[in-house]
């Protein structure tokens, strides 16, 4: 394994690892939106929510309460083509871990399915005319569920990367969670990780609103500034957090899989993640200085959020490459790729994403 | 050159026989759990589907001067929230809680179907994303929007959300009618199978009776005078008289099933055959009210009548769902995976090797059991019979086979495609036969501790033979 990642695979595996890390990439960032957006909604509203008088919304909060419920519907269906990709990558593997969790794993689709209601709840007239108090009380509910999530995604991931006997055991002693080590690092990157993407999209979101009420427009000025520099510091808390986890999940590697993270396979990935965070926090840096974001600084940390992501995302693939049978698996690879459809698939993705594209602009123009 | 890839295609099957932890859902039989779900999924999904065209078509009243009493755009507002809330959170989720069921339920099933065709799922998802992205900027900004570019948005939600039908449909009708495909092993014949068009025409119908009976329902919870609420609901109820072209449809899908599931439909099955007349009775009650009160007669609907219509339109959906299910036995996919998910060729090579010998999956509760041989009895089971039955529970085969003898019980089993041609063949040798006799013998027996170990050769011998005599599949 030291040709860089995907190259040096059959083309069958190196086709399906590319979509399915291209996709997942696509998942995480909005799952990003969804963990963090709710958290950061949780964590302020648990300041104000149980004060006296009420205070007015930041500009943050207004926007991710009003984006959040679109976010998770992004989040969910990006994430149906990497979960469509797993199932030829690793069959077995994803199967067996789904199985030996049976009711845990399952629970995530009721838990997902409350916190999408609460997420139209939170925006509805019914809970404004309530008791102030059951706001942060129902935040809290919704980050619960979307941690849960989180966490069910990372312990299946982790118990399909176990040999058989390990399957085995968990099988016949009736376990409901599998425990390990690495469970809390893992989940604590994915976590740390999501702010520093949440704060790149709300870095547009905040250039591109506008307040729709003779009030707001006041505000507008003052708030933008503070938004980006409470944006900078967050997202800078973020890398380095980050940053951090990773450290420690990484000390809690074997040796060999560490190897492979630094072979040809993967080093230009690690090294591609580094950059991007370096000038991730170089651009928040400069932002939380001049107090205002602009296009160029947006698109930089638009481009260099994408490549940590996705770069990540192979990091998180040579680990488990590194602990699968390839050989058996390549095989399968290649047996599936023979199965016809892809070119009906390649149509319609680019049709489709310019239907999508096209939507976009028409509404954006729209008088 | 057919026989050579099938050949090709079952060796690579036979070889990547996977064991997987399987799950003992109590008295709940595992057909029943996707069933339900499943249901559940397809009646909010076809809303989904439904609910876009016919907001188009009320868009387009509005917008081309139609609309005199100027309610269209409201009520296209209107209801789309509740498409947002119901759909596109539900139907969502209990789309991915299908794949999730699939591979708690069958995982070799839902294997060989994403293997087969996931290029043509991949083709559906970036359908999701345009019908993600169309519904839920129209949901945001539609009202801003002016009357054309609402209509292209509407329309793209539409045609989107129909597509993500029209390659499920595919899909699911290949389980049933395979085709061609067994032989040439084709993607494209395996989608554009037999049943492939009667079912998806018949769908598209579905799809706007439901959204047209929810708009009965919806325009009776605005605020409306009534005739305006009048007018709303005899626009609605255009989009249910495309039900008189059902029978055609039926008729054309019953037509083209094989035969054996087909005298499923006509009485062989009396559970088949009841559901089968739920769906139709249920559809026809609600075509005549539509077709002679909706529409000839002008009659308004109140929201009682038009929920429980939509309670019938759910039952109907049920009924067909099941039928469809239930006339595939004994296959997930036919003339390829049993119902267990077995293939032929691997029941051949278990008839030799016995079925469980390498399942490295131990019994739950082994000792629960008296002996190794009920304990082997009880893995068969659960390998190649808790797909379709409980011990004790739904269709559980205590109650079934519960008074034949042991030798009756030894040669139904052997022979159990002749027993009932619902069911696969058995897939193992004398041995594990014999295990799943005592096990089931001894369970109804109300599971004593102390069981006798059965090893009779000649009893053996007689198996054997009778596995000889039903190696027809
Ligand atoms: C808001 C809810 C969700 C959250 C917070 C979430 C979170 C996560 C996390 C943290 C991971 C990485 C696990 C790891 O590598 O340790 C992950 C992976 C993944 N997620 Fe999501 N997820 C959510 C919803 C979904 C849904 C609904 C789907 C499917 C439609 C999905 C599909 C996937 C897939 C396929 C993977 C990769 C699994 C693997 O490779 O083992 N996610 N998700």
């Amino acid at each position: 394994m030291d040709v860089l990642f995907p190259f040096g695979f059959p083309w069958p595996t190196a086709l399906y690892l590319t979509l399915y890390v291209a996709t997942l990439t696509l998942h995480m960032l909005l799952m990003h939106y969804v963990l963090a957006g709710s958290a950061w909604v949780a964590g302020s509203s648990l300041f104000t929510g149980f004060k006296s008088s009420p205070t007015r919304p930041s500009k943050i909060i207004k926007l991710l309460q009003d984006w959040l419920p679109f976010a998770l519907g992004g989040a969910i269906t990006a994430g149906v083509a990497p979960l469509l990709f797993v199932q030829i990558l690793y069959q077995r593997e994803f199967y067996t871990a789904n199985l030996l969790l049976f009711h845990r794993w399952m629970s995530i689709l009721p838990v997902l399915i409350v916190a999408f209601y609460l997420l139209y709840l939170q925006k509805s007239k019914w809970l404004e005319q309530r008791h102030p108090q059951l706001r942060p009380i129902v935040w809290l509910a919704i980050v619960s569920c979307f941690g849960f999530v989180g966490y069910s995604w990372t312990e299946n991931h982790l118990l399909s990367l176990q040999s058989q006997d390990v399957w085995t055991d968990f099988f016949a002693d009736r376990e409901v969670f599998f425990s390990t080590i690495q469970i809390l690092p893992r989940l604590s990157i994915w976590f740390a990780g999501a702010f520093s993407t949440l704060c790149a999209i709300l870095a547009w979101q905040v250039h591109v609103h506008r307040g729709e009420t003779a009030i707001d427009l006041r505000e507008e000025a003052a708030d933008k500034s503070l938004a980006v520099r409470t944006l900078s510091r967050v997202a800078m808390a973020s890398i380095a957090l980050t940053l951090l986890a990773t450290c420690v999940y990484g000390t809690l590697l074997e040796k060999e899989i560490v190897q492979v993270l630094f072979s040809g396979l993967s080093w230009p990935y690690f090294a591609f993640a580094l950059s991007g965070w370096i000038v991730q926090f170089a651009v928040w840096w400069n932002l939380s200085k001049v107090g205002t974001t602009s296009r160029t600084s947006s698109i930089i940390l638009t481009t260099t959020v994408v490549m940590t992501a996705m770069s990540l995302n192979v990091l998180r693939e040579a680990i488990r490459l590194s602990q699968v049978d390839l050989g058996a698996l390549q095989t399968q690879h290649a047996e599936a790729a023979s199965v016809g459809g892809f070119g009906v698939f390649a149509f319609f993705l680019v049709v489709n994403s310019l239907v999508v594209a096209w939507l976009i602009r028409s509404v954006a123009t729209s008088k | 050159m057919f026989v050579l890839v099938r050949f090709l295609f079952e060796r690579s099957l036979v070889n990547a026989f996977e064991y997987y932890p399987l799950h003992d859902f109590g008295p709940l039989m595992k057909g029943l759990v996707i069933g339900g779900l499943g249901i559940f999924h397809v009646f909010l999904a076809q809303f989904a589907i439904g609910g876009g065209m016919l907001m188009c078509y009320f868009q387009w009243l509005g917008q081309s001067g139609r609309d005199r009493l100027g309610v269209m755009r409201r009520f296209v507002d209107d209801y789309f929230k509740y498409l947002v809330l119901i759909s596109f959170v539900m139907g969502a989720l209990t789309g991915v809680g299908m794949w999730f069921t699939s591979i708690q339920i069958s995982p070799r099933t839902i294997g060989l179907m994403v293997h087969e065709f996931h290029w043509l799922w991949a083709t559906e998802w970036t359908f999701f994303c345009l019908e993600v992205v169309a519904g839920y900027t129209f949901f945001r900004y539609g009202k801003r929007l002016p009357d054309p570019l609402r209509l292209k948005l509407l329309v793209a939600y539409s045609t989107a959300a129909w597509f993500s039908l029209f390659w499920i449909n595919g899909i699911l009708s290949w389980q049933l009618t395979p085709g061609t495909w067994t032989e040439s092993r084709d993607v494209w014949d395996g989608f554009f199978n037999p049943s492939f068009w009667p079912s998806l025409f018949f769908r598209t119908i579905v799809c706007m009776v439901i959204a047209a009976l929810a708009a009965c329902v919806v325009i009776n919870t605005m605020p409306l005078p009534s005739e305006v609420r009048r007018r709303l609901i005899f626009h609605a109820s255009h989009f249910l008289l495309p039900m008189v072209l059902m029978p055609v449809l039926g008729v054309w899908f019953v037509a083209v099933l094989p035969a054996d599931s087909r005298q499923w439909v006509l009485g062989g099955s009396v559970a088949i055959t009841l559901f089968m007349n739920v769906a139709v009775g249920a559809s026809s009650l609600i075509a005549g009210y539509a077709v002679i009160g909706l529409y000839w007669q002008r009659l308004t609907i109140n929201g009682a009548t038009a929920t429980l219509l939509l309670v019938l339109a759910f039952g109907a959906t049920a009924g067909g769902e099941f039928v469809r299910e239930g006339v595939r036995k004994p296959f997930t996919v036919r003339q390829t995976l049993y119902s267990n998910s077995m293939t032929p060729t691997q029941i051949t090579q278990f008839r030799e090797t016995g079925s469980v010998t390498h399942d490295p999956y131990p019994l739950l509760n082994a000792d629960r059991y008296p002996n190794d041989q009920v304990r082997l009895g009880a893995k068969v089971f659960r390998l190649q019979c808790s797909i379709c039955h409980t011990e004790h529970g739904v269709n559980g085969l205590v109650h079934l086979a519960g008074t034949w003898t042991d030798s009756q019980r030894r040669m139904n089993i052997a022979k159990l495609q002749h027993t009932k041609n619902f069911m696969p063949p058995f897939a193992g040798p004398p041995a594990e036969v014999e295990a799943l006799v005592q096990w089931l013998d001894w369970l109804v027996n109300h599971e004593p501790s102390e069981w006798p170990v059965s090893d009779n050769p000649e009893v053996r011998q007689q198996i054997a033979k009778w596995l000889e005599e039903a190696s027809d599949y």
